[in-house]
């Protein structure tokens, strides 16, 4: 594929400082990172060595103090936050700790809410489909609350990748899930990877999942420690 | 639009607008049902106040009318009547007694009825025309001092007349009659043959219109245009001020009700969008991680909201019109009297005010919920629900100062149109005396506001009585008129008993001095002479009257 070659996701020079209190605090700082298509990464680091914040910033969810992101082409903080938020629909997916889905919609509508925001007239079918994969094809009609750990992340998982993504972030998807579920999403994850071409980038602290990325970026103390 | 429905039937299904569509329709429904029974009470008390009247316009002169003006008023395609007063001596057999003697057109009078017996204690009915000619009515005092009965006869100046019937209510005249000289009706085609009425005599001509009110209102500036010296125009309001205060009060006190029922519901959607707020807010952030832009969010919870209001405010209205029809029913003893059909107008109104509060005490914190930013999906403090929880305090606080800036606006409407005039409120004393007037202040703002969210359409003219009180108790100049009358309110049967509601049958009494303390919220008025029938012996040389008249 012409696609493998290409790098989507680009970022230079990123730093990131919050004032706390009198003093500053450095989260990240000179982040350098590019990231070639249909790659699988994964940032792994201590607790509070800046991996969620830099997955944040690298998905344009976040605005860094200083330095720049591309994705796909496009200067993310050139942007507007509206102007990214688009972006985000049309080539970004994500996956979350806690899952992230909408209490008050059925497994369905939770994979058809990105399409219905794309404003696809197919969100339905294609919803039906890509959850039939992930193995929840009887589950449809039911809320998460009814739904277990790992079934509500293959939830999310399907709702990340209905649109057809470029890129998936995502923030220690397995985080939340016993061994037995978490090894069942990450099948999902690196299948859905493989049909779809989509990008990874995750945060991780299972190494169980790290190992199976093609590559490992490891942060310490809010730099990049190994290549 | 459509994913807007969509949001709603979603968020519906799961339970997460039921509180707040239950406010809503609760408030609609109490503002729709109070609205539309004060509506329905409002046009029966003045429809019943015009009975009080005998019309709905009178022109009263103190020499004969111009033959121009009643012919002026059949051209305007009103109804009309006339009557002439004067007092003159009955006579009996041996027996004669002063009358106050009315000779009336066979139509008298075009609002309400003269109701008669016939026979002392005999059960009366509705008088269907005036007098026949050649035939009077009598008032029992009559009957008692003449001694003569129904069927005898009795000499009015050159002419004798059949005694038809005993007069037992004359709506118009709206007192009793101790001091004043009994009533005697004849027909006023009878008049001149009794050569009682020349000139120079004390003698008062009425005309009377009725009909359709837009068409009353332009005979009304018509007519005033053209009142000769001696000669006025008559409304309700300048007629019977008392009934306009009453039925301000009623109307007042429904409005409070529907106020207080608002109020609450305001709170009560503010809390319940508070805690759709702080149940969605995870779930915009994820919308923007999806690609949602603010004004997308905005878009959709606002048209989620807007059709949940639209909703809520169609079902708060038809419970709100039915229940109008319970509350009807269970005062309905208490008014004696039928009320009119319901108008649409009510409906509306609940309807906007629902509209006005959802939105008001909703659309704010919305607002904040689309500024949430995506950064939460993955640090939950961020955009966390403090101040979320500010927002909507802040903008149930702006919405409320809203409604009353809207409250002012439309009583500084009023003001401008002379109807009102609030005095100065004096705040001394300590500032806990400063507190509580601060509070009483704000309380009867928002006893206006609700006033004026049922003025939204104008309805009827403002309230005499209103304009007393406000000015700080000062008698109307016009209320020094003459004796003490009398204002031993008789009420009509048929009336709305709330046209005499005790806090205003107070001050009817004239023989309190008519003086209350400044600021005092008694409403002030003497009902005013119209009918020199009704006065004593000597009274006021003609002319006085004209002098105060028309300010
Ligand atoms: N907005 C902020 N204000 C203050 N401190 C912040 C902010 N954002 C991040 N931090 C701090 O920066 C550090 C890195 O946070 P981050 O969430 O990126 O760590 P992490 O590597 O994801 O840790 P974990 O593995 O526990 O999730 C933490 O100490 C955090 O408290
Ligand atoms: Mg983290």
């Amino acid at each position: 594929m012409d696609n493998s070659k290409k790098t989507i996701l680009s970022a230079r020079g990123i730093g990131k400082t919050v004032k706390s209190g009198s003093s500053d605090l450095v989260i990240l700082r000179e982040i350098d990172l590019s990231v070639t298509a249909g790659d699988a990464v994964a940032v792994v680091g201590a607790s509070g060595s800046g991996k969620s914040t830099l997955l944040a910033i690298l998905a344009g969810l976040d605005t860094p103090s200083i330095g720049s992101v591309e994705v796909d082409g496009a200067d993310l903080f050139g942007l507007d936050e509206d102007q990214r938020a688009e972006l985000r629909g049309k080539s970004v997916g994500f996956v979350f700790q806690s899952f992230q889905l909408l209490p008050s919609l059925s497994a369905l509508e939770n994979v058809m809410l990105p399409l219905e925001l794309a404003g696809r007239a197919d969100a339905e079918a294609m919803s039906r489909e890509i959850l039939a994969r992930v193995g929840l094809g009887e589950r449809l009609s039911h809320y998460p609350k009814h739904l277990s750990g790992g079934e509500q992340q293959r939830v999310a998982l399907a709702r990340a990748f209905s649109v057809r993504p470029k890129l998936l972030f995502a923030d220690e998807p397995t985080g939340s899930l016993d061994a037995a579920a978490g090894s069942g999403v990450i099948d999902l994850i690196f299948e859905l990877n493989r049909s779809y071409g989509t990008t990874l980038v995750m945060v991780t602290h299972d190494e169980n999942l790290a190992q199976r990325c093609g590559r490992i970026v490891r942060l310490v103390a809010g730099q990049i420690a190994g290549k | 639009m459509k994913q807007s429905l969509q949001m709603l039937l979603r968020d519906w299904r799961a339970g997460e607008l039921r509180v707040l569509a239950m406010a809503l329709v609760v408030a609609v429904a109490s503002i729709t049902s109070v609205a539309f029974f004060a509506d329905r009470v409002g046009r029966a008390l003045v429809r019943d106040a015009h009975q009080l009247l005998g019309a709905d316009l009178v022109l009263v002169s103190d020499h004969a009318w111009q033959p121009g003006i009643a012919q002026e008023i059949a051209n305007r395609g009103l109804n009309s009547a006339r009557a002439t007063t004067f007092i003159s001596m009955a006579i009996a057999g041996e027996n004669s007694v002063l009358a106050g003697v009315k000779a009336v057109s066979g139509n008298y009078p075009l609002r309400g009825r003269l109701r008669i017996a016939p026979a002392v204690n005999a059960p009366d009915g509705p008088a269907l025309a005036g007098p026949r000619p050649g035939t009077v009515w009598i008032e029992e005092r009559l009957v008692t001092a003449l001694s003569a009965p129904v069927g005898s006869r009795i000499k009015l100046g050159a002419s004798s007349f059949e005694i038809a019937a005993i007069l037992t209510l004359e709506p118009e005249r709206g007192a009793n009659f101790f001091n004043i000289a009994p009533r005697l009706f004849m027909n006023v085609d009878d008049v001149a043959a009794t050569g009682l009425v020349q000139t120079g005599s004390r003698v008062w001509h009425y005309l009377y219109a009725a009909g359709a009110p837009e068409k009353i209102v332009a005979l009304e500036a018509w007519a005033k245009g053209r009142m000769a010296r001696g000669q006025r125009v008559e409304n309700l309001e300048s007629g019977r001020p008392e009934v306009r205060g009453a039925i301000e009060r009623a109307q007042r006190f429904l409005g409070l009700t529907a106020l207080l029922a608002a109020i609450l519901a305001g709170v009560a959607i503010a809390l319940g969008t508070r805690r759709f707020v702080e149940r969605h807010l995870d779930g915009c952030a994820v919308m923007r991680c999806f690609g949602a832009t603010q004004n997308r969010l905005l878009l959709l919870f606002g048209g989620e909201f807007v059709l949940l209001g639209l909703a809520g405010c169609a079902l708060g209205t038809v419970i709100g019109f039915v229940a109008q029809f319970f509350i009807a029913e269970i005062l309905g003893g208490l008014l004696r009297a039928d009320l009119p059909a319901v108008s649409m107008l009510p409906a509306l109104q609940g309807f906007l005010v629902g509209l006005v509060l959802l939105l008001g005490f909703a659309l704010p914190p919305l607002v904040q919920l689309k500024n949430v930013p995506a950064v939460r999906v993955i640090r939950r403090e961020s955009g966390a629900t403090s101040g979320s929880a500010f927002a909507v305090y802040a903008a149930g606080l702006v919405s409320l100062s809203g409604l009353l800036i809207w409250h002012g606006r439309c009583r500084a409407g009023r003001d401008r149109g002379g109807r009102f005039r609030r005095g100065g409120r004096v705040v001394r004393g300590d500032s806990l005396v400063g507190f509580a007037l601060f509070l009483r202040e704000f309380l009867f703002k928002k006893d206006r506001k609700e006033k004026s969210l049922f003025a939204l359409w104008p309805r009827q003219p403002a309230p005499a009585c209103a304009r007393q009180r406000d000015s700080g108790g000062e008698p109307r100049s016009r209320a020094h008129r003459g004796p003490a009358p009398d204002v031993h309110a008789q009420r009509p049967r048929g009336c709305l008993a709330a046209q005499f509601p005790a806090g205003c049958a107070q001050p009817l009494s004239a023989r309190r001095p008519a003086r209350p303390a400044r600021g005092s919220e008694v409403l002030l008025y003497q009902p005013r002479h119209r009918d020199p029938g009704a006065q004593p012996h000597g009274a006021r040389p003609p002319g006085f009257r004209e002098q105060q008249e028309d300010r």
